[in-house]
């Protein structure tokens, strides 16, 4: 009997349960954008484990070839579905890998044959509410060791993969505008104009701050950049000084300046200033950053406010490019084998 | 009968534990992993020994009465990572008193030759291997007979010395920074930095490179790597001229100059055979003809220390980036170094 009633309640239990999880609600996976909008990556390339070797034996007179695999993954919001070219971005950048010594390592892209990766043929979409986590490809290169000019018993070089790849960061907090900052009656106001912390938008570049000042004429915005991927940040068209073989080489004027493509409230353009290059106010322009950090002032008229004499809410949307050089290495090892094994009369450090 | 109760279940229960402990020990003995079965990579380019050689502790005897035949025993051992072959063999020269010493003759082995001077053998032997490690031996037995002594001496103690002339060559592999960028002006990570490289434990040969202190020199908008190579005699012995080094075990009238001496060739990455994959080194040799040929540098110790100056024939262009390049310096020479040992002659007690 009592065995009974306890399987009856077990039952009653189990089927109560059931129900409780069967009719919870299903719990929306579907993020929003500005949930997607975090993270301080870009591109980033890691070397795929054993791809290269740690170790690779090399003889004269055999195929000495090796594989370096690199894997892409788009950690940050650019490019957006409908931003670039179906949602793949035009003209991304380049992958270089560098450190060695060319006379003995030959490294070449097994699809291209070119010593470089050209990322804009990688599926590599940036974070989306479709694709919360961002593409992934990889990059395959050939690699063979020259042996007749490998003069030494071990050599151990660093393979060093620089991308370099343009991305974008757009930042649109609330700003409020207030046309009567300096109001004597005290009405009830939607709004106050304070400062805006914020973190990062998904991109290794990030807009952390808005410091906002209401004067009688203008609203006045001080928006602070930061490099926060640690990485270097380049001025757009210096994407070929990035090659390690290239003719020229980076220098001081080209890192560090990111281009203000555009700080809007509503759909008009802010006059921005002062730019590190060209005019030094203007909608659109070069921002210096000084120990990764940089500041721009940016300011909306009052004849530009809404037709509203109280104080209102809007999207203050500032959107930056520039190109984003991260690098990774990998050290590998590569040891002749002597034919002999005679010690000596041969050599090693 | 109530008594022997306790005492057959003890038993029972000792018979029973002790299966139980020795399955339970098997297990654990069993399942402990193996040691790794991997042999461990032996590096014979360690060490600053070339070749050492010991008399036996009988051979000579201690004690060797007047005018009776005795053994010499000499084994000489390769410590170092450099072959002496039969085509370049090593000179062993024996120094005797020859008024108390007489009828030296070298045994004639496999390895060992002798010559027409009685005291002068050649020899060759493997250095270490892979396989041998320890490096190769070779045993030298030589027989000698004692002189009379004066007829007012009781005893004498005489000295057998035995010189080794061998040629030598100490080999440093080592991956070297080419740094287009020393002044850190330009942006961006590097793969490396040219620093100095310290060498502490030897190439396995007697004159050892202790370290390479790297120089980018700026040229025009090109980079030539040079590298002050350092280099110390840590053997027992002195480095004489490759050539004729034999002759310093018999001629004694041996070249002062070619003491100390040795020369020094150094390889960046390329074809040995091509030039442009020699660096140019300072001081240079001159050839018989007296032409400088700076291809091989020279090295003239001074204290068992001595340093030369080696650059790239060619630049670098400085806008390439930083890379991580092989380096091998080959140093030549012949080394001479010398054993002693003692024993006494004594005349036989007469009654």
């Amino acid at each position: 009997m009592i065995n009974l009633k306890n399987n009856f309640i077990f039952s009653l239990f189990l089927i109560l349960l059931v129900l409780i999880f069967g009719c919870s609600t299903g719990k929306n996976t579907q993020k929003s954008i500005e949930d997607i909008r975090i993270g301080t990556e870009g591109i980033v390339a890691s070397f795929v484990a054993n791809s290269p070797p740690p170790t690779i034996h090399v003889e004269q007179g055999a195929d000495n070839s090796f594989k370096v695999v690199l894997q892409l993954n788009n950690k940050g919001t650019y490019p957006q579905p409908d931003e670039g070219q179906n949602g793949l971005a035009p003209e991304f950048g380049k992958l270089y890998l560098s450190g060695y010594d060319t006379k003995i390592i030959e490294l070449k892209e097994k699809e291209s044959g070119a010593p470089y990766s050209d990322l804009t043929k990688k599926t590599l979409e940036g974070k989306s509410t479709i694709n919360p986590n961002g593409g992934i490809d990889f990059i395959n290169f050939e690699g063979k060791v020259i042996t007749e000019n490998l003069n030494v018993e071990k050599y151990e070089p660093t393979l060093l993969a620089t991308s370099c790849y343009k991305y974008n960061t757009i930042a649109s907090p609330q700003v409020c505008i207030d046309p009567d900052p300096y109001s004597t009656i005290s009405t009830k106001k939607v709004c106050s104009v304070n400062d805006i912390s914020l973190s990062n938008q998904g991109a290794p570049i990030a807009v952390t701050k808005i410091e906002e000042e209401a004067l009688a004429t203008k609203t006045q915005f001080r928006i602070t950049v930061k490099n926060v991927g640690g990485g270097d940040v380049i001025k757009e068209a210096s994407t070929e000084k990035c090659d390690p073989f290239g003719s020229s080489k980076l220098d001081r004027e080209d890192i560090d300046k990111v281009l203000l493509e555009e700080a809007t409230i509503g759909k008009k353009p802010l006059d921005c200033g002062p730019f590190a290059e060209g005019n030094v106010q203007d909608t659109k322009g070069f921002v210096r950053l000084i120990n990764g950090e940089g500041s721009i002032i940016c300011k909306l008229n009052k004849d530009d406010y809404g037709q509203t004499n109280s104080a209102y809410t809007s999207p203050l949307k500032v959107q930056l490019s520039y190109i984003y050089k991260t690098t990774t290495d990998r050290k590998i090892i590569i040891k002749k084998e002597t034919g002999g094994l005679s010690g000596g009369n041969a050599g090693s450090g | 009968m109530l008594k022997l109760i306790p005492e057959v279940m003890y038993l029972l229960h000792k018979k029973i534990i002790f299966p139980i402990f020795l399955i339970f020990a098997v297990i654990v003995i069993g399942c402990t992993s193996s040691p790794s079965s991997k042999t461990k990579e032996v590096d014979v380019f360690v060490g600053t020994d070339g070749l050492t050689a010991e008399f036996a502790k009988t051979a000579p005897p201690p004690k060797v009465f007047e005018d009776s035949n005795f053994p010499i025993l000499l084994r000489i051992r390769n410590k170092g990572a450099y072959s002496i072959k039969d085509s370049n063999k090593a000179a062993l020269s024996l120094g005797i008193e020859k008024d108390y010493i007489k009828d030296l003759k070298v045994e004639e082995q496999g390895r060992v030759v002798s010559t027409r001077f009685d005291n002068l053998a050649y020899f060759f032997v493997d250095g270490k291997t892979t396989i041998n490690p320890q490096g190769d031996e070779v045993i030298t037995s030589l027989s000698a007979k004692t002189s009379k002594l004066d007829p007012q001496s009781e005893l004498k103690e005489s000295t057998i010395t035995a010189t080794l002339c061998y040629p030598y060559n100490t080999i440093l592999s080592t991956t070297v920074c080419i740094d287009t960028d020393v002044a850190g002006i330009n942006p961006g990570k590097k793969v490396c930095s040219a620093k100095d490289l310290v060498f502490n434990s030897g190439q396995g040969a007697p004159i050892a490179v202790t370290k390479i202190e790297p120089q980018m020199i700026p040229v025009e908008n090109e980079i030539k790597p040079q590298f002050l190579i350092f280099v110390e005699n840590k053997g027992k012995g002195n480095p004489v001229n490759l050539v004729g080094y034999d002759s310093a075990c018999y001629k004694s009238d041996y070249n002062k100059d070619s003491w100390n001496v040795a020369t020094i060739k150094v390889y960046k990455a390329g074809k040995e055979s091509e030039a442009e994959s020699q660096l140019v080194c300072t001081p240079s040799l001159k050839n018989s003809a007296g032409a400088i040929d700076e291809t091989i540098g020279l090295l003239r110790f001074t204290d068992n220390k001595i340093f030369v100056r080696c650059t790239f024939k060619n630049g670098i262009p400085k806008s390439s980036e930083a890379f991580l390049s092989p380096l091998k310096v080959v140093i030549d020479y012949g080394y001479v170094q010398s054993i002693a040992a003692n024993f006494l002659i004594e005349k036989p007690y007469k009654r």
